[in-house]
């Protein structure tokens, strides 16, 4: 299973080398979702008993995390769409970009997402999955803010990244305390631990929060559902693919999955439910106020999330069953009516759904597949939305009349999918065309009409013959959920039930209100709510005001300033500890076995110090430093540190060398006679107050008795472990090399940090911003 | 710097300052030195040409652009480290075998070690050669 993922990842690292300018690397491509998808359908008989697959790699075990992935009936599900509508989508992207000089980092960027997508549904590790769903957001990230030269695209991306992080992080803190009050970050292991739930644990209430808040930030619920329409700015079939069974989904999958362990309680079903209806009620609103198809869908999309949560809320088992088969109905028509919207807005350059019309004669494929889509969205018989339908409403009336509330937030909902599809299929392609179009209307290619014409396909055929999937697919995917075994019986006729006349009423009250739906576009169009998002936007703005406002003030940009507050800050925490703790012995200034040679050194140190204070020359100043510094590297020769006197002495003079440079460089530089005397008398205060703690801190530091633990270990392994003598080298790239790997990693960000600085152009940065 | 007592004497000094930093670098395992102070040393010789020549005649004579030489530097470092991580042991731990004539060690950390000394001369080299050009 980690083999699909790393499939994935490879070729989006191949995809901007291999693609270039012919067609048809890009549709080849598409047999690489191909396989996945036959790989994962391999599983089906297997599941469909129950069996479960599990595979491991130990990634930290120290921390208990692994890399391991765990396929079974609600995996399974997920990762077949997953797989089965990237084919269409990677078969339609080549020609939707068509000529896009970018398209290989459009396909690295798919990839890329749909492989963490799989991490998402395939892991079991609760640290794999987090970040596999953070690969999500970077990734979805990526795609949204693919025309990046456009500014709604990047704020869009930005947007929706802000968001889904922000809910990765609650769903961070969830899972650690998970760990802390399960011992394990093994879902499976978990739900075996807490085989009756977690509900009795006191961190109950809080990790369901933390993962209810994660799932909903994903899946744009109520308050978080501004990020998913703007997320349009992407190439639509990237919006067709997070729509559908991608992105969003993962957090009806995340809830799913954690039913088991915290479903079944009051907490669980309010917050669901609360969630689902107060999205489809905000949504069904904002769908029928947009006139864009893809904002329209978008809105749709939320809306049908809403109901996922919704029927999740449940621990109904034949609700539940509901759910599953509508998540699959839905992934369906939702990416068959993105596609057509792709079409539509290809072939004419508009997506204004009350400019466009007529179409019907120039896209009769694209026509006959949004036709079917749309109908299934619809919940026309005979197509699998009604059966989904028809489910859901079985399930709801079978609760009893007491929870009649929410059928009939069920029930507007579907009412307002019938508009939203009514208005699909009749606005572009029957009504009149009113005016020209930005392109003459044309029917697309094959690869572009292939997908939306298997989907909707998929869709009348699943319809008429439900038991293809009913125990292979969507009941196994149940049964993870629920843990109970049900009668689950798909069939297309019921006979006149209740919900079959529930199902009448929704498409009479649809076809009814689209009849009048000019007028509520109209009366919606007034309607000028509160919109969360401007406060969100707001919000994010005075972050950043109140950043600048604290650089502005800390920053002064003079070096002279930070270094005397760094001297002064060090001085003061280390003069304050000294203090409070003077009961540190110093038994001598000086060494008593100091040689003749070495008084000479600390007098050229002195005399150089005090020239320093007094020259009034910066280059003086520098050959003077550079005194101080060969003087400090004898000192150290002497006392028996070669390695560090070598690395002093030449770190001392590529200092100079640096130093000179700048110097040369450094337009105006004040002349040192001109520095105030407030100035002066500040920083020689700072300096010699620094310089007193430092050196009584090294005093008392060298009379406190030495540990020889340490250096004893090192001196008795240096050659037997690491066969090196010299032991400074030994500990640096040996014993300790993971510290110097990360020291020359820092080197490196330097050398690359100060390059960057020196060679950006003062103008070049306003004219981007 | 124009003067023609640096310039040719830089013309010599700096193969025995490069040639003097990979002793340096070789010998650091037992006795005083290795890849920090090698590669400064190289960085040295370099900035010693850079005075004399200048930076286009310095540019030449690297041929190599300096941040390839901190990506080597470090997927040297790193793959010292890989080393031993695909032979099952613990992240860069060393990993030693004896030559078959001379009784000498060779193992990962010199590879380790010729890492620190590419990064600390590009990164240097780099510092200094930008200044130079501003």
């Amino acid at each position: 299973m980690l083999a699909t993922i790393i499939i994935c990842f490879v070729i989006a690292c191949l995809c901007p080398a291999i693609l270039r300018k012919s067609q048809w690397t890009s549709n080849c491509l598409a047999f690489v979702p191909l396989a996945l998808f036959i790989y994962f359908i391999r599983f089906v008989p297997a599941i469909q008993h129950h069996h479960t697959f599990y595979s491991s790699l130990n990634w930290l075990p120290a921390l208990g995390i692994q890399l391991s992935f765990y396929l079974d009936g609600l995996s399974n599900l997920f990762a077949l769409l997953i797989s089965g509508i990237g084919i269409f989508i990677v078969l339609y992207s080549g020609t939707y970009l068509r000529g896009n000089p970018q398209l290989g980092r459009f396909y690295a960027y798919l990839f890329f997402f749909m492989g963490a997508m799989l991490g998402v549904v395939l892991a079991d590790n609760l640290m794999s999955l987090f970040i596999f769903w953070e690969l999500t957001s970077l990734s979805s990230f990526l795609l949204i803010s693919f025309d990046h030269q456009r500014k709604a695209a990047r704020r869009a991306a930005l947007q929706g990244l802000l968001v889904t992080v922000a809910g990765g992080l609650a769903l961070l803190t969830g899972f650690i305390l998970l760990k802390i009050v399960g011992h394990s970050f093994n879902l499976t292991h978990l739900t075996q631990t807490f085989s009756n739930g977690l509900a009795r644990h006191h961190w109950y209430t809080l990790i369901t929060l933390l993962i209810l808040i994660g799932a909903a930030t994903k899946s744009a619920q109520f308050p978080f559902h501004f990020w998913l329409p703007n997320a349009m700015q992407a190439p639509t079939p990237v919006s067709a693919y997070l729509h559908s069974a991608t992105m969003v989904q993962a957090g009806v999958y995340l809830i799913a999955r954690f039913t088991p362990l915290l479903g079944h309680t009051q907490l669980w079903f309010t917050m669901l439910v609360m969630f689902g209806s107060f999205t489809m009620l905000c949504t069904l609103i904002l769908a029928l106020q947009s006139s864009d198809i893809k904002r329209m869908l978008a809105y749709s999309t939320t809306m049908a999330l809403g109901m996922l949560f919704f029927l999740l809320a449940s621990d109904d088992s034949l609700i539940i069953n509901a759910a599953m088969l509508f998540f699959f109905a839905h992934a369906l028509y939702k990416a068959g009516l993105f596609l057509a919207a792709g079409n539509i807005d290809h072939a004419t350059g508009t997506r204004d759904l009350y400019k466009l019309g007529g179409l019907y004669r120039y896209m009769p494929i694209t026509l006959i597949g949004t036709l079917l889509c749309a109908a299934s969205m619809a919940g026309l018989p005979p197509l699998l939305g009604f059966i989904s339908k028809e489910l859901i409403y079985e399930a709801k009336l079978n609760l009893g009349w007491e929870k009649s509330m929410l059928l009939l937030i069920a029930l507007l909902c579907n009412i307002v999918f019938v508009i939203i599809a009514i208005m699909i299929v009749i606005k572009p392609f029957f009504s009149r065309q009113i005016e020209k179009f930005p392109y003459k209307p044309h029917e697309q290619s094959w690869q572009q009409w292939l997908g939306l014409l298997v989907l909707a396909g998929g869709s009348l055929f699943l319809g008429l013959f439900p038991r293809l999937i009913d125990n292979e697919l969507v009941y196994p995917a149940t049964f993870v959920v629920t843990g109970k075994t049900i009668n689950s019986n798909l069939s297309l006729w019921h006979g006149i039930t209740p919900a079959f006349l529930l199902s009448v009423i929704t498409l009479l009250c649809g076809i009814g209100l689209f009849m009048g739906h000019k007028k509520i576009y109209m009366i919606l169009q007034t309607i000028r709510a509160w919109s969360i998002e401007k406060t969100v936007d707001r919000c994010c703005q005075g972050f950043v005001y109140f950043a600048n406002f604290v650089t502005v003030k800390i920053q002064s940009g003079y070096l002279s300033r930070y270094l005397a507050t760094i001297l002064a800050f060090i001085a003061i925490s280390v003069g304050v500890i000294l203090f409070q703790h003077h009961n540190y012995p110093i038994k001598q200034i000086i060494p008593r076995t100091a040689h003749w040679f070495d008084w000479l050194l600390i007098l050229l140190l002195l005399i150089s110090a005090t020239a320093i204070a007094l020259s009034k020359d910066y280059l003086t100043n520098i050959t003077l430093l550079s005194v101080i510094g060969i003087c400090t590297s004898l000192i150290f020769l002497i006392y028996g540190a070669p390695d560090v006197a070598i690395t002093q002495l030449l770190v001392d003079i590529l200092t100079i060398v640096i130093i000179v440079l700048a110097l040369y460089r450094l337009p105006r530089l004040p002349k040192i006679q001109h520095v105030r005397k407030t100035t002066l008398l500040r920083n020689a205060t700072i300096a010699t107050i620094s310089g007193l703690v430092i050196s009584i801190l090294l005093l008392a530091a060298t009379s406190v008795p030495f540990n020889r633990q340490v250096t004893t270990y090192y001196v008795d392994h240096a050659y037997v472990l690491a066969h090196g003598r010299n032991i400074v080298n030994v500990i640096l790239v040996d014993f300790r090399s993971l510290d110097t790997l990360g020291e020359i990693l820092v080197v490196a960000l330097a050398g690359l940090g100060v390059y960057g600085l020196l060679k950006t152009k003062p103008g070049r940065r306003s004219a981007n911003s | 710097m124009n003067s023609i007592i640096l310039r040719v004497a830089t013309k010599f000094l700096i193969w025995l300052i490069l040639l003097f930093s990979l002793f340096i670098l070789w010998r650091g395992h037992n006795e005083p030195g290795g890849g920090f102070s090698g590669g400064l040393i190289a960085a040295s010789g370099f900035s010693l040409y850079l005075i004399a020549y200048g930076t286009e005649a310095t540019r030449r004579l690297i041929r190599i652009d300096l941040r390839y030489i901190i990506a080597i530097g470090l997927i040297f470092a790193l793959s010292s480290g890989l080393i031993s991580f695909l032979s099952h042991k613990p992240f860069l731990s060393g990993i030693w075998f004896t030559l078959p004539l001379t009784d000498e060690k060779l193992g990962t950390p010199i590879l380790f070690d010729i890492g620190v000394y590419c990064v600390v001369l590009g990164s240097i080299l780099m510092i200094i050669l930008a200044l130079e050009e501003t």
